[in-house]
């Protein structure tokens, strides 16, 4: 489990992270998101242990992570802009990292080569951004580690090699019960693969749940007729005779107050990501159009 | 679950060794070529140049050192790579030890291998090869120390080397500003640059032997004889030992660094108003040029403004803040001037009580050095007055050069005069005064006093002398004599100061005399002299025809 407790991180007078706690529980995919200059990549290079906090604590399974080889190397990353040597060959980086990272396997290098077909021989700076996103998921995920951490991680790559990526992470963290936290501007990409997401604006955590608590807490009546009593709504539309609200509430407790009511017509749908962020957001002054593009 | 603190990684070690192999490579193969012909040579001239080249390999460390160090720790200015490489399992201590280890590596096995293959050149002097290394080696410590901590304190390879070039230059800087400034103000004082130089890694490594290597020729075959001067050995080990320290600063400052410095051109906060300080300071030596207040102004000004936009990397500087800080520079300044200048502690002012005196040491500074030869001379061109009245003499010099002989005009002699106190204290003061006033003719029968001209003991070096030379013309064993007890007379009487200060406009004469290996030669320029008169009448006044 990976643990930011309060922390908080300035650039000068800059704030860039105020008091953020965020935790990542043992085999969840846990999505960061925020738009542009929230303090995900800040958050993320704290949780690497590269920027030391002005205060907090940031922990892997209770030891501290920053200036502790040993829980660094149990922990894998691919930053928003890939490192490599100048001049290095992925044949190269792969002999680095075996010998950085004590778990690095040899053996699932050689099987995802099949994967990520790289020309082991190459220069790696001569690569497209794509191909050096490729690179980089190889070495990652060779690295047989418990917490990965992704910084926007599917940017350059192809959707058929996105698709393969998120597979591969998605298998290890069914099979070796790797935690993930993956950051995204983008709440669409994470809304398959996440369990846990929280949502980050001007270096603060606005919200931070399970996807299953939001979806199962806040549902989408549409209905034709008069709203029921007593119903939490967060938004009203309509549409012609066709109303829709969404209200706070599980689908059952929704579903019996309609029905109470006695309506010609009413229908309970779960709520999308997006559409939960929003209504869960709206009262708050935040541009959520950032994270739904 | 903390790990051990481990100091170094092989892993890291290698990479930089592999990654970086051109440098140590071409660095080698150099010093192969240049060795390459040693066969040619005897071994006592390959003992000497080994000896020569190891102060000689300052200048080589003072290049090559901050090169290492910037492509060794040059991931640390590059957000990307420094990132990437800090969120590996490794620590700073461990990359801070490995990285350093390569660079210790960089020079000590090519030097290593260079002393190895010389040691076949050298025959029976083989241990100078021993000498050379530790001392090549104790200098590149040294300068990599520093280069460490300057790689430490900036966050640009630009902004290293020019923090680099700083610190080497820093004794230069502080001394020409305090000439520049101060010592216009400071009348009779001068800032000693020795004093300053002594802080120059440069100045202070490139200067000594070490290792004095004396040829001497046997007829068929020279040989040599070794001489380790401990002292400079000395100088060396204490450099080295700041090397260490530089090192463990940049040790310390690396734990403490926020990377997200990379990039910036200063890393360290305490540092900045350092770096603005300096930088301005020599914005303002290079303005000196126009030679006006306004100038000055300006250039502090433009010098303090981009300072700030180099550190701030932002042209948005002019913040009520930023001129605040300016007047608070510029006030600094003007205080320390006119607190110097209306000489608060007294410094200028002082002149001592005759009774609190020791022993006087009256020195021209227009001394006619080059008529000496070595190493008589070397350093007696000094008056030691002991007795009371000597004494009280030369304080009665020392205020009229600072009252009324300050304003006389004409033709001035430079001296200095150094009291030694009765409590140990050594104070020194250089005074310009008239030639022609009574305190100055008395300082010139200071100048002209025997133990000056020849030594401890004037009577003892005439009597074995010989005159070799007199205007170009060969004595007599009586002229001889006859000119030296002349000689002795005209320096009691005091017509024998040999200052360019004192010659006239008449003809002057030159003689040499000789006693072993000293040499003496005297220009006889004073028409009162006994000496000059007995030249003319004896037709010595013109050179002899060749």
């Amino acid at each position: 489990m990976l643990e930011l407790k309060n922390i908080t991180k300035k650039f000068g007078d800059f704030t860039a992270l105020q008091d953020l706690s965020l935790t990542v529980p043992k085999c969840a995919v846990y999505g960061l998101v925020g738009p542009n200059g929230a303090g995900k990549s800040t958050a993320i290079r704290c949780a690497l242990g590269v920027y030391r906090p002005d205060s907090g604590s940031i922990t892997l399974e209770g030891a501290p992570v920053f200036e502790n080889p040993a829980a660094k190397s149990r922990i894998a990353s691919i930053p928003d802009d890939v490192f490599y040597f100048p001049s290095a060959t992925p044949a190269e980086m792969r002999a680095f990292y075996r010998a950085l990272y004590p778990r690095f396997d040899d053996t699932l290098y050689q099987e995802l080569q099949d994967v990520f077909r790289l020309d082991q021989k190459m220069q790696l700076r001569r690569f497209s951004k794509g191909m050096q996103k490729q690179a980089a998921f190889h070495l990652a995920i060779c690295c047989r580690p418990d917490m990965l951490i992704l910084d926007e991680p599917v940017d350059g790559l192809d959707p058929v090699m996105r698709r393969q990526v998120m597979s591969i992470i998605l298998s290890d963290v069914a099979e070796r019960g790797t935690s993930v936290l993956v950051s995204s501007h983008n709440l669409r990409e994470l809304e398959d693969i996440c369990d846990h997401v929280g949502i980050m604006d001007h270096g603060k955590m606005l919200l931070q749940r399970s996807l299953a608590d939001m979806q199962g807490n806040t549902v989408k009546l549409q209905l034709v007729g008069e709203a029921p009593e007593g119903l939490n709504i967060l938004h009203q539309s309509s549409a012609g005779r066709l109303q829709t609200f969404v209200v706070r509430g599980t689908a059952q407790e929704v579903a019996e107050k309609a029905q109470a009511a006695g309506l010609s017509y009413y229908d309970v749908l779960p709520l999308s990501l997006e559409e939960i962020f929003i209504y869960e957001l709206g009262g708050v002054n935040y541009e959520v159009k950032n994270i739904i593009v | 679950m903390k790990s051990k603190t481990s100091l170094f990684n092989w892993t890291v070690f290698r990479k930089d060794i592999t990654r970086f192999f051109p440098v140590w490579a071409i660095y080698t193969a150099i010093w192969m070529i240049s060795l390459s012909n040693l066969g040619n040579f005897g071994t006592a001239f390959v003992a000497s140049d080994m000896a020569n080249s190891i102060p000689g390999s300052a200048l080589v460390s003072a290049f090559y050192a901050p090169l290492v160090c910037m492509l060794l720790f040059g991931d640390m200015y590059q957000k990307r790579i420094c990132n990437g490489i800090h969120a590996m399992p490794v620590s700073r201590t461990t990359l801070f030890f490995s990285h350093t280890a390569a660079a210790l590596c960089f020079y000590i096995v090519p030097n290593t291998l260079v002393a190895l293959v010389q040691l076949v050149y050298l025959g029976r002097y083989w241990y100078i090869s021993f000498y050379w290394l530790l001392g090549t080696t104790l200098i590149y410590i040294c300068f990599l120390g520093i280069s460490l901590l300057c790689a430490f304190c900036t966050g640009k390879r630009f902004a290293m080397a020019v923090s680099y070039i700083l610190v080497l230059s820093f004794s230069s800087i502080v001394y020409a500003l305090f000439t520049s400034l101060y010592q216009p103000l400071l009348y009779g004082i001068r800032i000693r640059e020795d004093l300053f130089a002594v802080l120059s890694p440069v100045a202070s490594l490139a200067n000594p032997l070490y290792v004095n290597v004396f040829l001497e020729d046997l007829g068929s075959r020279w040989t040599a004889s070794v001489q380790i001067v401990s002292s400079d050995w000395l100088i060396m080990c204490i450099w080295a030992a700041v090397g260490i320290a530089a090192g463990a600063a940049a040790l310390l400052l690396y734990r403490r660094r926020h990377l997200e410095s990379a990039g910036s051109l200063i890393t360290v906060k305490f540092l900045r108003p350092v770096f603005l300080v300096l930088y301005v300071l020599l914005f303002v030596m290079a303005f000196r040029i126009f030679d006006s207040i306004p100038a000055m102004l300006i250039s502090l000004i433009l010098g303090y403004f981009t300072g700030l936009m180099l550190l701030n990397r932002s042209r948005h500087v002019f913040s009520g803040k930023a001129w605040a800080g300016l007047g608070l520079f510029v006030g600094v300044i003007a205080l320390s001037l006119v607190l110097t200048a209306v000489d608060v502690l007294g410094v200028t002012r002082w002149v001592p009580k005759p009774e609190d005196v020791k022993l006087v040491r009256l020195s021209s500074s227009s001394y006619i050095e080059y008529l000496v030869a070595e190493p008589f001379y070397m350093d007696d061109e000094v008056v030691t007055l002991r007795d009371p009245q000597d004494i009280s003499n030369a304080i009665s010099l020392h205020k009229f050069a600072k009252g009324d002989g300050r304003s006389s005009s004409g033709k001035t002699i430079a001296f200095s005069i150094e009291y030694t106190l009765n409590n140990g204290d050594v104070r020194r003061r250089y005074y310009d005064i008239p030639v022609h006033s009574p305190e100055g003719q008395l300082f010139g029968q200071y100048l002209s006093r025997p133990e000056v001209l020849f030594g401890k003991d004037p009577e003892g070096f005439l009597a074995q002398a010989s005159v070799t030379e007199l205007n170009g013309h060969s004595l007599t064993p009586q002229e001889q004599e006859t000119v030296k007890q002349l000689l002795l007379a005209d320096c009691e009487a005091g017509y024998m100061a040999q200052d360019y200060a004192f010659r006239g406009s008449s003809s002057s004469f030159r003689l040499t005399l000789k006693q072993g290996n000293l040499t003496v030669m005297i220009q006889v320029y004073d028409l009162r002299s006994s000496l000059y008169q007995w030249i003319v009448q004896n037709g010595y006044s013109q050179r002899p025809n060749k």
